[in-house]
């Protein structure tokens, strides 16, 4: 039976770190991920082999956390509502950036876009966020997640670019502020 | 805008995501081998995707956790339910 389980031992990482940023604590993300293993662990017959594990585990702990959440409800904005537009690459072109003159890469670490992703993403309300984590950091199809959520794809695509937008507008926003530690100019 | 552009656009998500049928990526990368301003678009929000996943990565588990479920499929044995 351990040799079957080491299959889901191997998701330790990718569980976690999206457990950290669904529960934004570390504490909780560890105690979210144990939770899904000791549940993986008890219905290990109920995994049938050859199909994906990562699914599975994600399954699992996508709904400890909503059943979590359930008993501690909080305030959520609605989601499934169209949103306006927004992009960060269509807010440079405003402010007059020469953006075909730089690469992605340039623009985002100029603007100090990096920095903030984590935090931003952990603002976005959970439906939005679960989708956008499943997608875009662990790699799941829009069918995968679909199932993994219990939603249809539709709703999938809309959360994602709904989502997408949402972190673009938080990033574009901190973006904006002044940082936490600027840098002194002509002060030698 | 023109048609395929719009086209382009809808399509975006679904190219970046790997969601699409082979007809429907054929066509997105047509034009953007033809439309520097779609391409630009295209480059940044396939940066993006990049981004969340480069950022979201650094954070591993903890080695106590790891050991943890290391032990769960070492010392459990017990039959399932």
């Amino acid at each position: 039976m351990s040799s079957d389980f080491s299959l889901f031992e191997r998701h330790v990482d990718a569980l976690y770190r999206s457990a950290l940023r669904l529960t934004r604590k570390p504490e909780d993300a560890e105690d979210l991920v144990q939770e899904t293993y000791l549940r993986a662990y008890r219905y290990r017959n109920r995994f049938k082999p050859g199909t994906n594990e990562k699914a599975w585990l994600f399954t699992i702990m996508t709904n400890v956390f909503r059943n979590r959440l359930r008993q501690r409800p909080a305030p959520e904005d609605p989601i499934d509502a169209p949103g306006t537009d927004f992009s960060i690459y269509d807010q440079l072109r405003r402010e007059g950036m020469p953006v075909h003159l730089m690469s992605p890469e340039e623009i985002i670490v100029e603007r100090g876009f990096g920095d903030e992703v984590k935090r931003a993403l952990e603002e976005l309300p959970v439906p939005m966020r679960m989708v956008v984590v499943l997608v875009d950091v662990e790699d799941f199809s829009y069918k995968e997640v679909a199932s993994i959520l219990g939603i249809k794809i539709g709703t999938v695509m809309s959360r994602l670019h709904r989502g997408r937008q949402a972190l673009q507008k938080k990033l574009w926003e901190y973006s904006g502020r002044p940082k936490a530690r600027p840098v002194a100019v002509g002060a030698h | 805008m023109g048609d395929h552009c719009e086209q382009t656009m809808r399509n975006l998500s679904g190219y970046i995501d790997r969601e699409l049928n082979d007809a429907d990526i054929k066509k997105v990368k047509a034009h953007l081998d033809d439309c520097p301003p779609c391409e630009e678009v295209f480059e940044f929000q396939a940066e993006m995707k990049r981004l969340v996943r480069k950022e979201c990565c650094k954070d591993d588990a903890p080695a106590r956790l790891r050991q943890w479920v290391r032990q769960l499929a070492t010392e459990k044995a017990k039959p399932a339910e």
